[in-house]
């Protein structure tokens, strides 16, 4: 497995950025749209909303994944949680970059925001996310139906959570 | 009983709205926390894609619902969120039927959703009713989803469907 530098997203890191969420798979995959503009991400990465981490993979010189981390600082009573968000670049997708995405953004909740609830949505057909997702202890918590909009038809997603094990 | 208007809610109402979440059961049923600023619901009432509404009875405030759309996620344009309060002294009193009655028709009718979804506390009996009542189905258990009076409590998600007559 080829090793991938995390780091986080910096405003020049657009153009990748829309790359990435560009793809075909990758739309199947989210609530992104064909024909997104670039200069969308540009505003996001360089003023993003307070409490959002966007991070990036790289592999050498190519940026292959992102991840974002979304807490919720001016919802007190949620405090604990944070919201993820991920992408895989097309053609760098089951070469584990999700995995090493996921392991960064869980290891910042875990150890340093405090964080006790990550959650997530997911489709209900996406087996490959399922599966990583699982592997870091993500459950299915609720089955959203018709969530979203996705290639021409509505489709359900999972709601799912993953706690922060008990301090010894 | 007294004579219930909805209408729609304007940034003026803000202070009345913010007396209303800041009852102890209002503030516990939903996201609110105590001595929050009033201000806070002013940009609520009247952002885009948001439906607010308020129950009326006289020159009383005595409720709140908002529905949230999604202007700006285009696959998720069929769908509305929901979140509301009656105040504390006029709970059981058929003022929620009001207030989601209104939004719901407004939804179906005249916006087109065909998906609505709600947070409820698990152990909110009282809204739970009201929600199936109105055709919400229960999702699934979101645990530990927010903090209240000193603990983490879960919450249902609910959504509730339409189908489209062609």
């Amino acid at each position: 497995m080829p090793e991938y530098s995390i780091r986080r997203a910096a405003a020049e890191d657009y153009e990748a950025f829309h790359r990435i969420l560009s793809g075909p798979k990758v739309i199947w995959g989210t609530i992104q749209l064909p024909y997104s503009l670039p200069e969308m991400w540009r505003k996001r990465l360089a003023e993003p909303p307070d409490g959002m981490y966007m991070l990036l993979a790289w592999a050498e010189a190519e940026a292959v994944g992102e991840i974002t981390l979304q807490t919720f600082p001016n919802r007190p009573r949620r405090k604990h949680v944070g919201t993820i968000f991920m992408a895989v670049r097309d053609d760098w997708q089951g070469r584990g970059v999700g995995t090493a995405l996921l392991k960064a953004a869980v290891e910042l909740a875990d150890q340093w925001l405090a964080l006790t609830r990550l959650e997530l949505d997911v489709y209900t057909d996406n087996a490959a996310a399922l599966r990583l997702y699982q592997n870091f202890g993500f459950e299915i918590e609720a089955t959203y139906r018709q969530f979203a909009f996705r290639a021409g038809a509505f489709a359900d997603t999972y709601g799912m959570a993953r706690f922060k094990r008990e301090m010894a | 009983m007294t004579e219930i208007a909805i209408r729609r809610a304007t940034a003026a109402d803000y202070v009345a709205v913010a007396q209303i979440y800041r009852q102890p059961k209002a503030q516990s049923g939903t996201l609110q926390v105590p001595y929050s600023a009033p201000e806070l619901w002013q940009n609520r009432l009247e952002g885009e894609g948001v439906y607010a509404l308020v129950a009326c009875a006289g020159d009383d405030l005595v409720g709140q619902i908002g529905l949230n759309t999604f202007l700006n996620v285009p696959r998720r344009r069929h769908v509305g969120q929901i979140g509301m309060a009656v105040r504390d002294d006029w709970q059981g009193k058929g003022v929620g039927t009001l207030l989601l009655g209104a939004v719901v028709d407004l939804a179906d009718n005249w916006l087109n959703l065909t998906r609505l979804e709600l947070e409820v506390f698990a152990d909110n009996a009282g809204a739970i009713h009201l929600y199936e009542k109105f055709g919400f189905e229960k999702e699934g258990v979101l645990k530990q989803f927010a903090f209240r009076e000193g603990q983490y409590a879960d919450v249902w998600a609910m959504g509730r469907l339409r189908s489209i007559a062609v």
